[in-house]
């Protein structure tokens, strides 16, 4: 089934295009990378299908619907470059956001809510920590909080916006450890990602963005000097011997 | 034996009052808005004497109306202001505070020179006088506070959730415009009422005095409400209890000065024990 259906998406920033004319159909049950240089538009196209900016389009579907319908089975990690760190928040209770739900605010945190949480803690192996402040944890291991909210929703699609970057090796490892389980399991995962040298060995698909879409097909199709050179206008060596 | 009585209801009044002020300075610290509040209460003056003028009489909730529809005027100047202009945020809630405000003083002035309209004692406004509540409105305003407080406690995880990450909200499905509007309207509701116990002038110190010196004892979003509440609650007995054993010094500038003393306790007490520790 299609994941997500892309038809003549353009976002303008200030009178500039940003995004011209993108169209894409993603299907289920991939690990996708979306790469390119900065600016080039990775985190307008997701947050314009996401409906976080405003955009020009004819269709923009997920699962054959309008997002509005399908919100429960889509979750979004955002950039961790806009939190603040300093925030009085546990990373039980950023956790916990995951099971909030707008359409029941009368409703408090159940059981199973507490045993989702739990499990998705431990997955990312992040249950120790689970008392301490957000801040007083490292870059990686933020991020696997944010990961481990998104888990909590067990959704059939995670869109994350650069969630390595920052991020130790160790924690790398969970988090792809966690997404390829999660690929596994049938559930399609897009990834805005600035890391070249991981594209190969992890990904099946891969989206290039130059403001338009440059490429997009499989992993070993798609990621070739010809393609990179054009996306980031410097030959990449793609060998993996870094 | 009545007046005992009286003066009791006053202190849970007070307490009342400063309370909610309290845990909703809190959302405006956390959003780093600390000084919206402080422009909503100097920018709600003049509503309160244009509604004292219009209704011709001192009755709590009608001054509470006009300044409840003139801090929505302020917050509107304000984000029309920044988005159609230029000018940076902190120079926007200026210009907007210091117009509303010399507005409201030279109605208050106005007001002041008519003899038959001076006796309201509307100045009492500026710095606040917890002796002129009546009992009727300290019901009133014990009845919106317990409001504000349950609603506050309902929509508590998720207030501050959007607080934290209003982009993840946002995704969730959670509507800025809507949750915008409710943040506003309480901080609104509660500087109309708490100008009537410790004037605007002061009324941003009892929204952000006690979150800030709570924060600097604890980093959880549970001890941070316990903390600040309980600042709310001391300097608002204690400044109160001096502005009544005090014939003619006003509630507000006390109140204000406790949490004052409270925050700089707090911080030197803290400067204090990271030293020692440095050197232990």
């Amino acid at each position: 089934m299609n994941c997500i259906e892309i038809t003549n998406l353009s976002v303008n920033y200030d009178n500039q295009l940003a995004l011209k004319n993108v169209n894409l159909t993603i299907d289920s049950g991939q690990m996708i990378a979306i790469i390119g240089q900065n600016g080039s538009g990775k985190s307008t196209l997701i947050k314009a299908i996401l409906g976080l900016i405003p955009a020009q389009f004819e269709k923009v579907l997920f699962f054959g619907q309008q997002l509005a319908q399908v919100r429960s089975q889509v979750t979004y990690i955002p950039q961790r470059e806009s939190i603040d760190w300093d925030f009085p928040i546990s990373v039980y209770e950023v956790v916990e956001m995951g099971r909030l739900n707008p359409n029941k605010w009368w409703k408090k945190t159940g059981q199973m809510d507490k045993q989702l949480i739990h499990e998705a803690l431990e997955k990312v192996g992040m249950l120790s920590e689970a008392s301490k402040q957000i801040g007083e944890l490292s870059g990686g291991q933020q991020q696997r909080v944010f990961l481990a909210r998104a888990l909590v929703q067990n959704t059939s699609l995670l869109i994350m916006d650069e969630p390595f970057s920052g991020v130790d090796i160790r924690s790398q490892k969970v988090i792809f450890d966690v997404l390829t389980e999660l690929k596994n399991a049938g559930k399609t995962i897009l990834i805005v990602h600035h890391d070249l040298s991981t594209v190969a060995a992890h990904f099946d698909h891969v989206i290039v963005l130059k403001n338009e879409l440059l490429a997009f097909g499989e992993t070993e199709k798609v990621f070739q000097s010809t393609i990179i050179e054009k996306a980031f206008g410097i030959p990449l060596n793609l060998s993996k011997n870094d | 034996m009545i007046d005992d009585l009286s003066i009791l209801y006053l202190f849970i009044g007070i307490s009342f009052i400063s309370v909610t002020s309290g845990v909703i300075g809190v959302f405006n610290f956390l959003q780093k808005k600390a000084l919206v509040g402080d422009a909503v209460a100097h920018a709600v003056l003049p509503g309160i004497i244009i509604a004292y003028l219009l209704s011709g009489v001192r009755v709590s909730w009608i001054l509470l109306l006009g300044a409840v529809i003139a801090g929505f005027l302020t917050l509107s100047v304000i984000t029309l202001l920044l988005k159609h202009s230029k000018l940076k945020q902190d120079s926007v809630i200026a210009l907007v505070m210091i117009s509303f405000f010399a507005f409201g003083l030279s109605l208050l002035s106005y007001v002041q020179l008519q003899p038959t309209l001076s006796q309201a004692g509307l100045s009492d406004f500026l710095f606040g006088k917890v002796t002129s509540l009546t009992e009727n409105d300290l019901d009133l305003f014990i009845f919106i506070c317990s409001l504000l407080l349950i609603v506050i406690r309902l929509f508590f995880k998720r207030i501050i959730a959007i607080v934290f990450d209003s982009t993840f909200m946002r995704f969730k499905g959670y509507s800025m415009v809507k949750w915008t509007f409710f943040l506003n309207l309480i901080t609104i509701i509660i500087v109309a009422i708490g100008i009537q116990a410790v004037g605007v002038v002061l009324m941003s110190a009892l929204l952000i005095l006690p979150v800030t010196t709570a924060k600097q004892l604890t980093n959880k979003r549970f001890n941070l409400m316990v903390w600040t509440i309980f600042f709310s609650i001391s300097s608002a007995i204690i400044g109160t209890f001096i502005s009544l054993n005090s014939s003619q010094l006003p509630t507000g500038p006390l109140i204000s000065m406790v949490l004052c003393c409270g925050l700089f306790i707090t911080v030197s007490l803290k400067w204090f024990i990271s030293k020692t520790q440095a050197n232990g």
